[in-house]
């Protein structure tokens, strides 16, 4: 027991001195799984100031260098998710159809230790979402998992491109058309949210342009949800929208080629499948759930071969977690792509690696192993799509931030002085609606 | 008409009731003279004897043979230790806290609430909160509190913050008003826009930009409005003009090191005069707070420290429980070490007592100096710093010439132990503060100790159940076991002690069941009675005496 | 003429669309059968090469059989064979659609409902049975919720057109002691509250019972002669002992409590949930009652908990001597089960005793193991086929027998893959 309080203190104190740095490492003799460039069998990859430098056999570090052997183990790239909202700590501002102003990178949460069971499965990189409460929701979060530090900033993935969560069908619905009695209270509701928004900001646009220009002498009211918006229309922001069904899906692609917007990833869609080809032709994205289903009504009719009927037409797939739990475990609900639909190893694990790196517009430094992309990495002891792998390292821009051999129980980095020791806490049985998140805890709240 | 004459009628009546209730309020002079007295005139000077000439509550006078008005009061200062009286650098003092619930109706549009329910009230100023009759003014007083910078209650932008002296004899308590704009990341109630801290921050910017552009619109208006469309002119967005313009310095409270984190993000854009206010853990933030060359107002609510509890070495250890325990306390050392890395950061810094219980300051001042913050570091926070950081270090936080008599007198030097505050002058009116006889229960009354064993007897309906108790109190802190008649100890949890009233409470099997008993208990030398409360089955009277306590 | 051609177009159209969309699954077959030259894990008797021979609805024959000539066979070179497996703890059948109340079944109004039956409300024709059964799970307990006593558990196949033809011989009270811990992460009420308030659950847990004995000792002493109280009546055989409670507790000071209540009364237990049964496994094991744990994909009930605890926590309690099951506690995807209990087996249980949990175990536990929970002659024919290891996701499930019927390998998920994989018509441009 000592020994374990022992290294605990010693890790912490480890991750908290080196988590701003980038590191120096060389990973020998493993089965390496570049996802872009085949599989390289017994092979070293060595990373110098937090980016892989090179990737061949029988590499020489300079000395000094901490080398890891991989000899019988695979090497990968981190695992993104590009759905989630751990590392955050407001996810809906669920007070208006329309909230492209709030961003959840404003909310993040160092503290949260979700975050290290997130790097024990594996995962370096998550897609922190605003919530499915809004049409337009706010903007979202790409961070990387550099745990151990109380600094919000050096979690966020500074070069990754800006993002915002739209949301159709039942959440936007229930919350302001059933909650507050206000549009939208159906999916033709939806739309008319969307058209309204990009045509008030296309306005908004252009009335600054001309005061810009010198054409009007006053400027017009500020207002950054009308500029964010307006960011859409300019193609500085991905949208990725909760969706389900077909029908909607169709929508809002068509209200995006009104609009001449064409970053478009899907998430959840679970009925992207019947409309996969539609999804190809606009290059859209589909983030989907392995497996999950008939939480609700517009789920019912969904399929876990979705991702593999998806990747077969030729639309650019991953999987997400949307969980704390599931974000643990990517890798096998990548698997779960060649139970439903038998995907190939590769295909299977483009859809946690370099295929959400695409979504989120950062594949071009992260999502396969390459020189020159950032050193974030995961050893399993077997073949990550097996059942029985278990992570054993993973790696961060070089840095070792999860490690099987010094991994302490208690790996929370802040402890609130005032707050109990932990107790036990009932796991919320079905965590389906993580989306939904600051709309309904309320209710609970107070018995 | 009639209605307004009833409401006269009725201020006339309050106005003489208050006033009769305080005679003491004829006698009242500005004029005072303190005589030889040992004066600290600020922190880090060394103690001179002298006296002290206050006039219409300024100092007038400091030294060796000076000449006093006739009529001035006169207090004899021997043996006793003059320094300024500390400067409260943000609270709600005088700031009631609204008792009664607001039953606000349902905003038709949440995400359009408007400012006021927003919480966005910028132009609401603390003077319309104030009662400086409130309690929170004399209990700041007795601790030695002359100056407080009072901020308005409310929402993220609750209003605008006036510095006041803390005596209602004056005809006005404000020695300047609205000297800061106050705001925070609460967001507004009752699931309206903003609702959530990114909703906060996203108002903020938007609130900060429109501002601007609209103090813009405003000036090129008044130079030539033809043409022009007429401005807005709201009351909230232009009362954030002087802020802007660096005049008003923006106090936001920011707690845990992740709050600061992104308030000092938050402010990179919007760059206001910003202070951070109630500042209770800046570790990781504290090289952020140094390069953005921000002063700080550190909350002097603390946590308290764990009671170690003793080891049972019936029960078996439990590592487990013990490092999250450690972890816990090595939390609560960080919270109390935050002052102590301020001061060595060189982060120019005061405090601030938005969330302490008045009675909790003198202990936490005394757990911050034994961290190793320097009596110097400690007296300028509460004196000439706060005075520098509101803007009037011209008139108070030292004792010189032109400023205000603000004074503490104390019985000995400030951080001794039982050093008694006798007196605080607050603009040269003297409140005497009685030293509070000593409770016939500390330590030097053996008679009256809580500490040693007690025969308790609690009377169960027919049949009587006994135990022993044995207590030890530490500085108010008090553990103990009890033991049954069947010699099964049981650790006494949550225990408090007030000088007479003792109460705890502790688990006991009855029937094999885990069950909770509460006890509650008036002391007086060595006996005891109260009650006992057993779970579920309801109150029992209970007796206790004390044993004989062996010498040592 | 013109408009008939039409029509019959029309017609043909209509008809293979509706073939095509109908997502409706096949029938079984109830078949005497040879399943030839396969690997079967038993469970109970290890690894047998050869063949099971299914005849009315039971397994009739393993290894080398003598079956007539014009019996039909199935050749399973290179494959395996598995009992069905169970997962010891759903609500599937009761509940459809998560979000929609009026399709959930299992929750009573109430704090005491011992006499639900979850029998009477199980759906044979839940479009979720068949997402399951193709799996290779053929045997759920399904669960109702709520309360205190929330009401009677049922065993149930995954095939059958009535309640009564999918019933699978085990009936339990399912209990829920009351628990000390945080309802979730939003609970913000004080550990004195929390202390307060599980007191006075208790109370009432402990009355109630209490209240059964009574009425038992009654019972008898007028020999069935008494007031109708099917409460009441609902616990009688559960307090006799002859009906098993499953009591529901999962924080350490929990399961430490239930073991004691259960310590002092004559009941034939089983501890459900016990999600920190890791902490506490000795305990659990002296006291020598069962356990059904899970879900295992699931993160440690507190922050400061190891984040691979859920997952190994089977493990550690059936090492520790506890005899322990798996359940899912899912509903729609009761079908990762498999994964479920993979991940037992990776994280410290091994393969064969994680197949156990899913198996034999929960077969013994719930005292149908003379019927279900292995490959043996004479038991229920309730299992599957499969080209290797059940728990890894690339093993392809081939082929489901429950009661010895040749279950359609079929379900919504199948079919819709079938029709959308290349969707015809596919891409059409307007315009």
């Amino acid at each position: 027991m000592k020994k374990i309080l022992l290294s605990h203190i010693f890790l912490l104190f480890a991750i908290a001195l080196i988590a701003q740095d980038r590191g120096n490492v060389l990973i020998k003799g493993g089965t390496v799984l570049t996802i872009t460039k085949g599989v390289r069998e017994n092979t070293d990859v060595l990373i110098e100031d937090g980016k892989i430098s090179k990737i061949g056999q029988d590499l020489k570090a300079k000395s000094g260098i901490q080398t890891i052997d991989a000899k019988g183990k695979f090497v990968m790239p981190g695992i993104i998710d590009a759905h989630s909202h751990i590392g955050i700590d407001a996810v809906n501002e669920a007070t208006s159809p329309v909230t492209a102003e709030v961003w959840v990178g404003d909310a993040i949460d160092p503290y949260d230790v979700s975050l290290y069971r997130a790097l024990a499965g594996g995962v370096t990189i998550s897609h922190a979402m605003h919530g499915s409460a809004n049409a337009i929701g706010g903007q979202c979060e790409t961070i990387k998992h550099r745990y151990g530090t109380e600094d919000p900033e050096i979690l966020r993935m500074k070069d990754a491109p800006r993002t915002i969560k739209f949301a159709l069908g039942e959440n936007p619905i229930r919350v302001h058309g059933e909650g507050n009695r206000i549009t939208p209270n159906t999916r033709m509701g939806v739309e008319q949210v969307f058209r309204n928004a990009f045509s008030e900001a296309r306005a908004y646009r252009q009335s600054w342009n001309d005061y810009n220009a010198g054409k009007i002498a006053v400027a017009p009211t500020y207002s950054l949800r009308m500029e964010t918006v307006a960011d859409i229309l300019d193609g500085k922001i991905i949208i990725h929208c909760h969706s389900y069904r077909a029908d909607e899906i169709l929508m809002l692609m068509d209200v995006c080629k009104d609009f001449g917007v064409s970053k478009l990833v899907f998430q959840h869609v679970n009925e992207g499948f019947k409309v996969a080809p539609e999804l190809a032709d606009f290059g859209a994205g589909a983030s989907v759930f392995s497996d999950w289903w008939a939480y609700k009504f517009e789920v019912y009719y969904s399929t876990a071969y979705n991702a593999a009927i998806l990747t077969k037409n030729g639309v650019l797939t991953s999987i997400n977690s949307d969980s704390g739990e599931l974000i643990r475990h990517l890798y096998h609900e990548a698997a779960k792509s060649q139970k439903y639909g038998d995907l190939t190893d590769n295909e299977a694990l483009k859809l946690i690696t370099i295929n959400p790196a695409k979504q989120l517009g950062i594949d071009d430094k992260v999502g396969s192993i390459e020189e020159g992309k950032d050193g974030d990495i995961v050893i399993f002891d077997k073949h990550p799509l097996s059942i029985y792998a278990i992570a054993q390292k993973t790696l961060v821009d070089g840095i070792v931030e999860f490690d099987i051999e010094n991994d302490a129980e208690d790996m929370r980095v802040y402890i609130n002085p005032e707050a109990e020791i932990p107790a036990y806490i009932q796991e919320e049985k079905h965590d389906h609606d993580r989306c939904m998140q600051g709309v309904y805890e309320s209710v609970f709240e107070g018995h | 008409m009639q209605r307004i004459s009833i409401i006269l009628v009725l201020l006339i009546i309050a106005t003489l009731n208050a006033a009769a209730q305080d005679p003491s309020d004829y006698r009242l002079s500005k004029n005072l003279v303190i005589k030889n007295v040992q004066i600290i005139s600020k922190a880090g000077a060394s103690p001179i004897l002298g006296d002290i000439v206050i006039e219409n509550g300024i100092i007038t006078e400091i030294g060796l043979s000076t000449k006093a008005p006739n009529d001035a009061e006169i207090i004899q200062g021997d043996s006793l230790f003059a320094y300024p009286s500390f400067i409260d650098a943000y609270s709600h003092t005088a700031v009631p806290k609204h008792e009664k619930k607001e039953d606000l109706p349902k905003v038709k549009n949440p995400g359009q609430p408007g400012y006021e329910r927003a919480g966005i009230t910028p132009n609401r100023l603390v003077e319309e909160q104030l009662d400086i009759t409130d309690k929170s003014v004399e209990e700041m007083r007795k601790l030695g509190f002359g100056i407080s910078h009072c901020v308005p209650r409310g929402g993220m932008i609750s209003g605008q913050g006036s510095i006041i002296l803390l005596t209602d004899k004056n005809q006005s308590p404000f020695i300047k008003k609205n000297i800061s704009m106050n705001g925070s990341m609460k967001s507004a109630r009752g699931r309206i826009y903003p609702s959530t801290v990114i909703g906060v921050m996203a108002k903020y910017r938007d609130l900060v930009t429109q501002a601007r552009n609209s103090q813009t619109h405003e000036n090129k208006y008044e130079s030539n409005p033809v043409g022009l469309t007429r401005p807005n002119y709201d009351r909230e967005i232009q009362a954030l003009y002087p802020t802007l313009a660096g005049k008003q310095k923006y106090f936001m409270q920011g707690e845990e090191a992740k709050d600061i984190h992104r308030i000092i993000e938050l402010n990179n854009s919007l760059k206001l005069p910003l202070v951070i206010a109630e500042l209770k853990e800046a570790n990781s933030a504290l090289e952020k707070i140094k390069s953005n060359n921000l002063t700080v107002l550190v909350s002097l609510d603390l946590p308290d420290t764990i009671k170690m509890e003793k080891v049972d070495s019936t029960k078996a250890p439990d590592p487990k429980r013990e490092a999250l325990i450690k972890r816990k306390q090595e939390s609560i050392s960080n919270y109390h070490n935050n002052t102590k890395a301020i001061i060595e950061k060189g982060i120019p810094f005061a405090f601030s007592f938005l969330n302490v219980k008045a009675k909790d300051i003198p202990k936490n001042l005394e757990m911050i100096r034994k961290t190793g913050a320097s009596d110097e570091a400690v007296l300028s926070a509460l004196t000439t710093d706060a005075a520098k950081i509101l803007g009037i270090s011209n008139v108070a936080g030292s004792l010189e010439k032109g400023k205000f008599g603000n004074i503490i007198l104390t019985t000995g030097l400030l951080f001794e132990e039982d050093r008694h505050i006798a007196y605080n002058i607050v603009e040269g009116i003297a409140y005497k503060n009685e030293k509070k006889t000593k409770k016939p229960t500390k330590e030097n009354s053996e008679a009256g100790s809580l500490s040693g064993s007690w025969v308790l007897v609690a009377s169960l309906g027919d049949n009587d159940q006994s135990g022993t108790l044995v207590l030890n109190e530490i500085d108010g802190n008090i553990s103990g076991t009890i033991t049954s008649t069947e010699g099964i100890d049981s650790d006494i949890n949550d225990a408090s002690w007030n000088g007479n009233r003792l109460s705890f409470n502790f688990d006991s099997e009855v029937d094999q069941t885990e069950v909770n008993m509460q006890v509650d208990v008036r002391v007086s030398f060595d006996s005891m009675i109260g009650t006992i409360t057993i779970g579920p089955l309801g109150s029992f009277p209970l007796e206790g005496s004390k044993s004989p306590s062996p010498k040592k | 003429m013109k408009t008939l051609r039409i029509y019959i177009v029309i017609a043909f159209i209509t008809f293979c669309g509706f073939n095509a969309h109908s997502q409706l699954i096949g029938k079984g077959s109830n078949e005497t059968i040879v399943l030839e030259n396969a690997e079967i894990h038993t469970v109970t008797n290890g690894i047998v090469q050869g063949s099971v021979w299914l005849e009315k609805g039971k397994i009739k024959a393993i290894g080398e059989v003598n079956a007539p000539a014009d019996i039909k066979r199935m050749n399973c070179q290179g494959k395996r064979i598995y009992p069905g497996f169970i997962d010891s703890g759903t609500s599937l059948g009761l509940k459809e659609i998560g979000s929609i109340s009026l399709t959930q079944d299992a929750r009573e109004i109430g704090e005491f409902h011992p006499q639900m039956d979850a029998l009477t409300a199980v759906n044979p024709n839940s479009i979720l049975i068949p997402v399951t059964r193709v799996n290779g799970i053929t045997t759920v307990l399904t669960v109702p919720e709520g309360g205190y006593y929330s009401g009677l558990a049922n065993l149930i196949n995954l095939w059958g057109y009535t309640p009564n033809q999918m019933d699978a011989n085990f009936k339990g009270l399912v209990m829920n002691y009351p628990s000390t811990g945080k309802r979730g992460w939003w609970d913000r009420r004080s550990p004195e509250e929390i202390k307060k308030e599980s007191e006075k659950a208790l109370k009432k847990f402990d009355t109630y019972w209490e209240k059964a004995e009574a009425y038992q000792e009654l019972y008898e002493q007028a020999s069935g002669e008494v007031v109708y109280n099917p409460e009441l009546e609902a616990m009688r055989m559960a307090v006799e002992g002859k009906m098993k409670v499953l009591l529901e507790c999962n924080s350490k000071e929990d399961i430490l409590a239930a073991i004691k209540w259960v310590g002092d009364k004559n009941i034939n237990a089983i501890l459900t949930g016990v999600k920190e049964g890791y902490m506490v496994a000795d305990s659990i094991s002296k006291a020598g009652i069962p356990v059904v744990t899970g879900p295992i994909l699931a993160v440690p009930s507190r922050s400061s908990e190891s984040y691979d605890i859920a997952y190994k926590n089977t493990g550690i309690m059936q090492k520790a001597g506890v005899e322990v099951a798996i359940r899912t506690d899912e509903n729609e995807n009761v079908r990762n089960l498999l994964y479920n209990a993979g991940f037992a087996a990776a994280y410290g249980m091994g393969i064969e005793e994680a197949v156990k949990a899913i198996t034999i175990v929960p077969a013994r536990i719930f005292g149908v193991d003379k019927m279900y929970g292995s490959i043996e002659t004479g038991k229920v024919a309730n299992l599957f086929i499969c080209d290797g290891d059940p728990f890894e996701t690339k093993t392809t499930i081939e082929q489901v027998f429950i009661n010895g019927w040749k279950i359609p390998m079929e379900s919504r998920h199948t079919l819709l893959y079938d029709e959308f994989l290349e969707r015809n018509p596919g891409l059409q441009n307007k315009k």
